[in-house]
């Protein structure tokens, strides 16, 4: 790469990093040096700049600028709440949305949904949406406060809901698990431009996460018919999203590049990053934008792949991503040449099934038998693959009967498998709350027990007894019986015992709610420290928090089915995705499964 | 297939429909295994013997307590329902010694079908081996019995019965009764993991077996009154348990003990081959647990 466009990428990418953050004049100036961008966009910026800060004249400017935009793509304005003498005004959303649900508050320059409990509260667009190609959703939207992951921006089609998903830290496509991450705390504006073929985000003109429909991975929506805010409430937690406007346009073309041409900026961006071996940035970048072109970048991609292949843990879905990127015979060659290398898994499930009866004690039931009535079986696991590999912290994460402590039981071999093949290497050890403790004994007397029933001896529990005493915060309480402490204490002190010990391969189950928040960030830094003794820690759980910021990777189960293993922060995208937009059906997976399975046969040998 | 894995000196473990394979155990792990197991087992049976007493004003009286109450209710049914005279007292141990050998096999058989059902939450979350199971169940029962048996020394002092030099027989006598408690629990346990009903029945067929074994009368009484279906009734273990612990401690007398190896024999094998079976087997049945 030459050093002139590596000056330019640098760039290119401090401007990007400024806008994002609503740095505007500063990207605008850099922007202009960079001599990358048109003078169009040049204006965007400084007519976003002064809508924010509400300067004199700023709202005719934005639709001015606006204007001139939507000119290029003769498009058309469909509605929305930038028509007023202040552009920023909640007057636009009191005359073009009707409220759904209580917590709507308004405010001079904006409105803020809230919600205080287990509640939804939705903001529908009431003006005509006629059928386009196109359809442009601009929304500058503001999370100065807690969202958690429940803030929604919905595009709602004929057949289906595309939406964005916004926290306090990023911001996810909502049909599948894609997640750029930035922090919503700033005014930002967010822009969907949904035409046939694609559908692109863009953050302050940006493009961020771009799908193609026509992979068969997301399907278009059908002709969008409404636009809207949705906050959906958490029990016990205070959930606030601000709107400052939302314009929609629509045009008769195809278009994908409302703000000016970007594919060529993230092409710079990309051979910048593969320069500098930024490996995340690449991955980003490649599962972010679809359809980015990676044709003359194919040796850099190939040193990339054969860096990750030494690093541990072995992240094979970025390997995967990555020789996605690749032509077909380019990577068949680097798969036979590096096939070797590539680590073995310490644990490998490989087209796993299981299947259960709902009634397991009617089995020899007489009734059952004279009748002869068929075992109400179901599918309890369905052809699950999954690699753990040395130094992996992998959360399974799903809805309550998911099977997420099947796969774990499987894996410990508890529970029969029906097909496929489960590989362990190294001891193993399951661990979740009882494990054979008596509630008539004290807590000393458990923690022997429990150890026992975890193939400990006396003589080694001893051993362990001070450091799972004292990290269980039990005190005195350690000499009274089991079933007078409460069920933190007794989690806490099945928490400390199973992480005393350091087998090769840890599993636990449900163990994470142990105790206060206090005690469950000293659990997971504990958690965190075991895995320099063992060599996998496999956990089943449903704090979301651990998830992202404590494992190396993560399995999101579905009704059995292992719907997407990789990234812990797309993998808890994906699993909000179906916990929030349940309307998409699991069906529409089936092109990711294709796409899965495509990458598979690539990588393996 | 990971064979790369399966090299020497690596653990592995490999789970398909078929069953579970692991790494080849050497030697001296194997021994090493069996001694912590034992000592595990050791520890636990302690456990349950103390969850028994727990909550109990007596403690670990209790323990002793009820052997007491029961062989005051033997004493009871001999003194006052039979008003045996105080010269005739040896009916009364006659009677005790056989409860007592009685119900420590009735107990292993009459608790077995909830053996694997009440230790379910362990042996589904663990890979705590069913056969280290039995050995601390059966192990429970026997640590209990031998309070029993000190109950049973007790009164036979006070009745100044002393048993001589039969008692090197006591321990063939008992492991033989053992071996084929250990037989029966084995089968009965996995099926209370079927049939949750098991456990209702059994009592009631024990309680029957003992009223055919010669617990409260003599076995006398049976080749005199129907001499034609001795040979049957010989086929019942305790025909020749019970007459031999009474010769053992009543009578001083070395007991005839062919038939007593002969039922070692046969229980020990057959429980061998139930305990590899039924915990290869525990792969497929814990799912309905």
């Amino acid at each position: 790469m030459s050093s002139d466009k590596d000056l330019q990428a640098k760039i290119l990418a401090a401007a990007f990093q400024q806008a994002d953050n609503g740095g505007f004049v500063k990207a605008t100036k850099l922007l202009k040096s960079s001599g990358q961008f048109d003078p169009l966009a040049v204006q965007f910026f400084g007519s976003l700049d002064q809508l924010l800060v509400n300067e004199p004249d700023s709202s005719a400017m934005w639709r001015e600028t606006m204007a001139r935009i939507a000119a290029c793509h003769n498009a058309i304005k469909l509605g929305g709440t930038f028509d007023k003498a202040d552009a920023i005004s909640s007057e636009g959303f009191r005359e073009n949305f009707t409220e759904a649900g209580p917590g709507l508050k308004y405010s001079p320059r904006s409105i803020s949904l809230i919600t205080m409990g287990d509640h939804r509260l939705t903001l529908r667009s009431d003006f005509e949406m006629k059928p386009c190609n196109t359809i442009i959703i601009n929304a500058l939207l503001h999370f100065p406060t807690n969202v958690m992951d429940h803030f929604y921006l919905r595009a709602e089609g004929v057949s289906r809901v595309d939406a964005l998903r916004f926290s306090n830290s990023g911001v996810s496509y909502g049909s599948d698990e894609s997640i750029y991450p930035c922090d919503t705390s700033s005014p930002k504006l967010y822009t969907m431009v949904i035409s046939r073929e694609s559908v692109s985000v863009f953050i302050n003109g940006i493009l961020r996460i771009r799908r193609d429909y026509k992979t068969g991975r997301n399907e278009h929506p059908g002709d969008i018919k409404n636009v809207a805010l949705e906050l959906i409430g958490e029990p016990g937690v205070d959930l606030e999203g601000l709107a400052l406007g939302i314009e929609v346009w629509g045009c008769d073309k195809q278009v994908e590049s409302f703000f000016g041409e970007s594919h060529s900026l993230h092409n710079l961006l990309l051979s910048a990053d593969l320069e500098n071996m930024n490996v995340d940035g690449v991955y980003d970048t490649v599962t972010l934008i679809e359809g980015i072109a990676t044709d003359d970048y194919e040796n850099r991609l190939v040193a990339l792949l054969d860096e990750q292949v030494g690093k541990t843990p072995f992240n094979d879905w970025i390997c995967k991503a990555l020789l996605g990127c690749l032509t077909g015979t380019r990577a068949e060659k680097w798969n036979e040449e590096n096939a070797h290398k590539i680590p073995d898994p310490v644990i490998s499930v490989e087209n796993v099934s299981i299947r259960f009866s709902r009634t397991p004690q009617k089995a020899l039931s007489i009734a059952r038998l004279f009748k002869k009535i068929d075992m109400d079986m179901f599918h309890a696991l369905t052809k699950v693959d999954l690699k753990v590999y040395q130094g992996d912290i992998i959360g399974i994460i799903g809805a309550n009967g998911a099977g997420k402590s099947t796969l774990l039981k499987a894996m410990a071999g508890l529970v029969p498998i029906k097909t496929g093949r489960i590989y362990l290497e190294g001891d193993h050890l399951l661990l979740s709350s009882g494990l054979g403790i008596r509630d008539e004994m004290t807590g000393r007397e458990n923690i022997y027990l429990g150890g026992c029933y975890m193939q400990l001896t006396p003589k080694e529990i001893d051993e362990l007894y001070d450091d799972i005493v004292s990290f269980s915060e039990l005190g005195e309480a350690i000499d009274r019986p089991f079933k007078y402490y409460s069920d933190g204490m007794k989690t806490r002190l099945t928490f400390s015992l199973a992480t005393s010990l350091s087998p090769d391969i840890l599993m636990l189950d449900e163990l994470l709610n142990a105790g206060d928040v206090k005690f469950q960030k000293k659990a997971a830094e504990r958690l965190r420290n075991l895995i320099t003794r063992s060599r996998v820690v496999v956990v089943v759980t449903h704090s979301i928090h651990f998830v992202r910021e404590y494992c190396t990777k993560a399995l999101y189960i579905r009704d059995g089915e292992a719907i997407f293993s990789g990234s812990p922060q797309a993998a808890v995208t994906k699993y909000l995705n179906d916990l929030h937009l349940p309307a998409e059906k699991p069906g529409k997976d089936g092109g990711l499964e294709k796409a899965l399975s495509k990458e598979e046969s690539l990588f393996t040998p | 297939m990971n064979e790369a894995g399966k090299k020497k000196n690596v653990k592995w473990t490999e789970i398909t429909p078929k069953g579970i394979r692991k790494s080849p155990r050497s030697f001296d792990e194997t021994i090493t295994l069996l001694k912590d197991s034992l000592t595990r087992a050791r520890f636990i049976v302690t456990s349950e013997i103390k969850a028994r007493v727990f909550g109990k004003s007596l403690g670990w009286g209790w323990l002793v307590v009820e052997p007491l109450m029961m062989a005051w209710i033997y004493y009871f049914i001999s003194a006052v329902i039979f008003a045996f005279r105080p010269t005739d007292m040896n009916q009364f141990l006659f009677i005790l010694v056989a409860v007592m050998f009685w119900r420590w096999f009735s107990k292993i058989v009459d608790g077995s079908p909830n053996v694997i059902t009440s230790h379910s939450a362990a042996l589904t979350q663990t890979n705590f081996p069913v056969t280290l199971l039995f050995v601390i169940f059966i192990g429970a029962e026997t640590a209990l019995f031998c309070v029993n048996l000190g109950v049973l020394a007790v009164f036979l002092i006070i009745f100044q019965v002393y048993p001589g030099t039969a008692l090197v027989a006591l321990p063939l006598v008992m492991l033989s009764q053992l071996s084929l408690a250990v037989m029966l629990a084995i089968p009965l346990s996995v099926l209370g993991v079927f049939f949750k009903d098991a456990s209702g029945f059994l009592v009631a067929i024990t309680a029957i077996w003992w009223y055919v074994s010669p617990g409260m009368y003599p076995v006398e009484l049976v080749e005199k009154n129907a001499p034609n279906i001795v040979w049957i009734y010989n086929l019942n273990p305790f025909a020749h348990y019970l007459v031999a612990y009474r010769q053992i401690f009543l009578d001083n007398t070395i007991p005839s003990l062919g038939p007593i190896l002969a039922i070692l024999v046969v229980c020990s094998t057959i429980s061998w081959l139930e305990l590899s079976f039924f915990q290869k087997a525990r792969y497929f049945y814990f799912k309905y647990l």
